[in-house]
């Protein structure tokens, strides 16, 4: 019979258990997964692109079913989506305006078109809104374009254009 | 004659302060939404997690553009008091956002830290203590000579 030491002895020449390729790869995936979980921990809270949305929504609250042709003060109905990913808490002025088909709006340049009303929100980053629309258009129109610009009101009173926008073409008519 | 123009003095006075007195109102409400909005900013970029009180400070803005278009006191009243609540609780919710803000500094600065120190004390400590425990719960193998 072989004493403790013997076979401590004999073990010991054989330490390589586990091959020195599979070690390797094993401790590769442990270093992989430990710095996959520190840059985790580091972009936690951390917004890489902020954005604002606005959406225009249908009488039913869906995408669709647009009205398309209303009659003079006809009260249409509407519901606006807001959303904030700016990473930060937004206030949110939506200018509803009326333009036609010669109005010009992109993302940095607002229309210069009347407006019929405003709306405001404030919104934490990630939380979004659904604001239900009613407006009425006072006169006839052909290819009326009813504009919802996204405004941001700011911390230093700079009420400042977000370069999105939503439209809806409609036909006014006096006639049903 | 007099008595008539003096009147009407009179009645356009009032009208006229009643009317201010209601603008003035209007403008101090919203005023007092944005200067809410600016600490609840304010206190964000202090670390103050404010998902719940913008839901709150949205709906006592909510509330006074209703009050503007409806006129009921009520509204009002209700949303000025929204507003004093919030107020009142900025300073705590900052305080909690410090303290989260702290953890999270010291997570990561304890995470790589910790995670070398384990990996010496395994690397040196490691290979002697995985024999010894092997050695340990087979000390009473018998080992057939070949």
């Amino acid at each position: 019979m072989e004493t403790l030491a013997e076979v401590q002895e004999g073990l010991e020449g054989e330490k390589k258990v586990i091959d020195e390729e599979v070690a390797a790869v094993i401790l590769a995936i442990i270093i992989v997964a430990m710095v996959f979980a520190y840059t985790q921990l580091l972009l936690k809270d951390r917004v890489i692109e902020p954005f604002s949305a606005i959406g225009l929504l249908g009488p039913e609250m869906k995408i669709g079913d647009y009205p398309r042709t209303v009659r003079v003060n006809e009260t249409i109905d509407l519901y606006m989506f807001i959303d904030n990913h700016e990473g930060r808490i937004m206030y949110y002025v939506v200018k509803a305006k009326l333009g036609d088909k010669n109005t010009l709006i992109n993302s940095s340049k607002p229309a210069d078109a009347p407006i019929l009303t405003t709306y405001e929100t404030i919104l934490a980053h990630g939380q979004n809104r659904t604001l239900p629309v009613k407006l009425k258009i006072p006169r006839e129109m052909t290819n009326a374009r009813l504009i919802f610009e996204l405004w941001a009101l700011y911390e230093n009173r700079t009420l400042s254009y977000t370069g999105r926008w939503v439209h809806l073409w409609l036909n006014v008519t006096s006639r049903i | 004659m007099k008595k008539v123009i003096y009147y009407y003095i009179t009645l356009i006075f009032l009208i006229f302060i009643a009317t201010s007195d209601t603008i003035l109102s209007q403008e101090t409400v919203k005023e007092r939404v944005f200067e809410t909005y600016k600490l609840v900013a304010e206190a964000e970029k202090e670390g103050a997690d404010v998902t719940q009180i913008s839901k709150r400070l949205d709906t006592a803005l909510q509330l006074i553009i209703k009050w503007q278009k409806e006129g009921d006191e009520k509204l009002i009243t209700q949303a000025v008091n929204m507003l004093d609540e919030i107020k009142e609780m900025l300073p705590s919710l900052i305080e909690e956002g410090k303290a989260r803000m702290k953890m999270r500094m010291f997570t990561l600065v304890a995470f790589p830290l910790t995670s070398a120190l384990i990996g010496l004390i395994t690397y040196i400590y490691g290979p002697k203590l995985v024999w010894r425990l092997w050695l340990k719960y087979r000390k009473d193998w018998k080992v057939k000579r070949r």
